[in-house]
């Protein structure tokens, strides 16, 4: 499968979660629900590497994308004033996509996925309030809270249907991502959780973000060039994500 | 006084209450130390737990097993839960029940999480129901009190609106969850399929009753028993059936205005009611209230002879006539 091709069915895919949570009032104050091309690619990325990928399983992904669709969306809320009628229907709009997700997950039939969800779920929420608990963590520890909080709900959509052999990339892949998140804001002068979270314990945080994303990005690419498991073309296209994401 | 007299109402059920309340406890530890603390302060603030009542009501119905209603009422009262903290993130709300929301406690952003959390362990427990219509009626009645609610900030602040909008608002936004948690307890007893149908337009009834009973209560109850400054709904820019029956109102209507635009005083307050706890507007509200009431207990007579008749009808008259 050609990058183009990958750009392409994760397009088509991105429209038809756009679709399935088509609601005009919400389309007007909080636009379209929040998920980004790098999640739906590792989502998706046993399909794209070719493996068999049934009706169900295709479902099953649109369920899990809508979640992560709900979460993010309440990432969009503010912590301290969150009164504005965008503010308030962005809370709703999370709300009424985890409604939509379980609805999903409910029509492929399969109780045990629901509840695997559910579990990334409230561990990825876990997570995130830890962030805000103060306490004091290695650089591993705080990585491997990202690493939950950004890729927990793919964990378990994989393990689910044994396709555990693709979650390093979803976990790595996901990382880096956000860590480059957090050096653009930093760059342009914003403070997120993260930051402050690490910054009550490390002096220079935005060094140590640069040596998370050196490393990160060094080993990954190592293992995404050197995996006899992913074909060429998607290779390429982590490769050039991972280029993509340190120039940034 | 009253919550008292709703416990005697229950106490039929008390061991099956106790099942469910130490699941709610179960379901809502985490090993977030903030999670934990805000979800255990929402427990212990209490709550009528009225879903779970009507779910283990409705699967007496059929063959009644606690260990696996419960599967299906800890939930219903989960998702009630879980919106109440988010539903105080857009309405701003610092007190709840007589204590801070969450909210207040921290922050919005822990409120959100503290929501998504309950959400997800209220889902996590229904997965141990197998029957797929369960998964269908939870999750449609999910989408549906979110659409209830996004219905709700679009007509925020309006007070010329339809006494339809109203009613569709309040349908999705409280009849809908006491409406399924009567058809989900109906599944999990494995009623016929008729009892069901009943057992849930009861549930939809009492709901439609249940909410206008409160959006009386918060003009006509006192600061200290609602745990929140009476008049808030309007405040909030929620207009309610006691509102729309008062606003033609001449001395009531500028006095609403204000209420909603923000700039209303504390006198100002007091006087708006003074004035609707005087006028007709709450009999009015409470006579549709009493017709919800009255269908409600139409549904119970349609229903097979069992002696829980007399618990839901007697749960639904005090749901009509309650003053907390």
């Amino acid at each position: 499968m050609i990058a183009t091709t990958i750009e392409q069915r994760v397009a088509q895919f991105k429209q038809n979660i756009f679709m399935k949570l088509h609601h005009r009032t919400l389309l007007e104050y909080t636009g379209q629900p929040v998920v980004s091309d790098d999640e739906l690619f590792y989502l998706l990325l046993p399909a794209l590497n070719g493996e068999r990928w049934s009706d169900k399983q295709d479902l099953a992904a649109i369920g899990v994308a809508i979640n992560l669709a709900a979460l993010n969306t309440h990432e969009l809320i503010e912590e301290f004033d969150a009164t504005s009628k965008a503010q308030q229907l962005a809370v709703l709009a999370g709300d009424l996509y985890s409604g939509a997700y379980y609805a999903t997950l409910a029509e492929v039939g399969d109780v045990l996925l629901i509840r695997t969800i559910t579990e990334a779920v409230a561990t990825i929420s876990e997570e995130k309030t830890k962030l805000y608990e103060n306490a004091q963590q290695t650089m591993d520890v705080w990585l491997q809270m990202l690493t939950t909080i950004e890729s927990d709900s793919i964990r378990h959509f994989f393990k689910h249907y044994h396709l555990e052999q693709y979650i390093p990339f979803a976990e790595n892949g996901l990382l880096l991502n956000r860590l480059a998140e957090e050096l653009a804001a930093l760059s342009k002068g914003e403070t997120t959780l993260f930051y402050k979270a690490l910054a009550t314990h490390h002096d220079d945080v935005e060094a140590l973000l640069r040596q998370a994303q050196e490393m990160l990005a060094t080993t990954y690419e190592n293992v995404v060039s050197t995996s006899p498991l992913v074909h060429d073309d998607v290779k390429e296209w982590i490769v050039s994500r991972i280029h993509e994401l340190k120039t940034n | 006084m009253e919550k008292m007299k709703l416990k005697m109402l229950y106490a039929d059920l008390k061991s099956d209450i106790d099942v469910i309340e130490k699941e709610l406890e179960k379901a809502v530890g985490s090993s977030s130390h903030f999670l934990n603390e805000a979800s255990l302060h929402l427990l212990q603030a209490g709550g009528k737990r009225l879903r779970p009542v009507f779910v283990l009501l409705a699967a007496k119905f059929g063959q009644y097993d606690i260990q696996k209603v419960k599967h299906v009422a800890v939930p219903l009262e989960l998702i009630h839960m879980g919106s109440l903290v988010h539903d105080d993130v857009i309405d701003n709300s610092e007190m709840r029940r007589g204590r801070p929301t969450v909210k207040a406690q921290f922050n919005n952003r822990i409120a959100m999480y503290n929501g998504d959390f309950i959400f997800a362990r209220a889902l996590e427990h229904m997965t141990y129901i197998d029957e797929a219509e369960a998964h269908q009626v939870l999750s449609k009645t999910m989408v549906e009190i979110c659409i209830g609610e996004i219905l709700q900030v679009e007509d925020k602040r309006t007070l010329d609106q339809n006494l339809r909008d109203y009613f569709r608002r309040i349908k999705r936004k409280t009849a809908i969850l006491i409406a399924s948690s009567c058809r989900l307890g109906a599944i999990a007893g494995g009623t016929d399929a008729r009892t069901a149908w009943h057992l849930e337009r009861f549930g939809y009834y009492v709901g439609m009753s249940f909410q206008i009973i409160d959006d009386i209560l918060d003009f006509t109850s006192t600061d200290k028993k609602l745990g929140k400054p009476a008049g808030s709904d309007l405040m909030q820019g929620n207009v309610t059936l006691p509102a729309l029956y008062a606003r033609s109102d001449a001395a009531i209507r500028p006095l609403m205005e204000k209420a909603l635009d923000g700039s209303m005083t504390e006198s100002q307050r007091q006087d708006m009611l003074r004035l609707m706890r005087k006028s007709d507007a709450m009999k009015r509200a409470q006579h549709v209230s009493d017709l919800y009431l009255e269908k409600a207990l139409r549904e119970i007579d349609a229903l097979p002879d069992n002696k829980v008749k007399k618990s839901l009808r007697d749960i639904a008259l005090y749901m009509g006539k309650r003053k907390f």
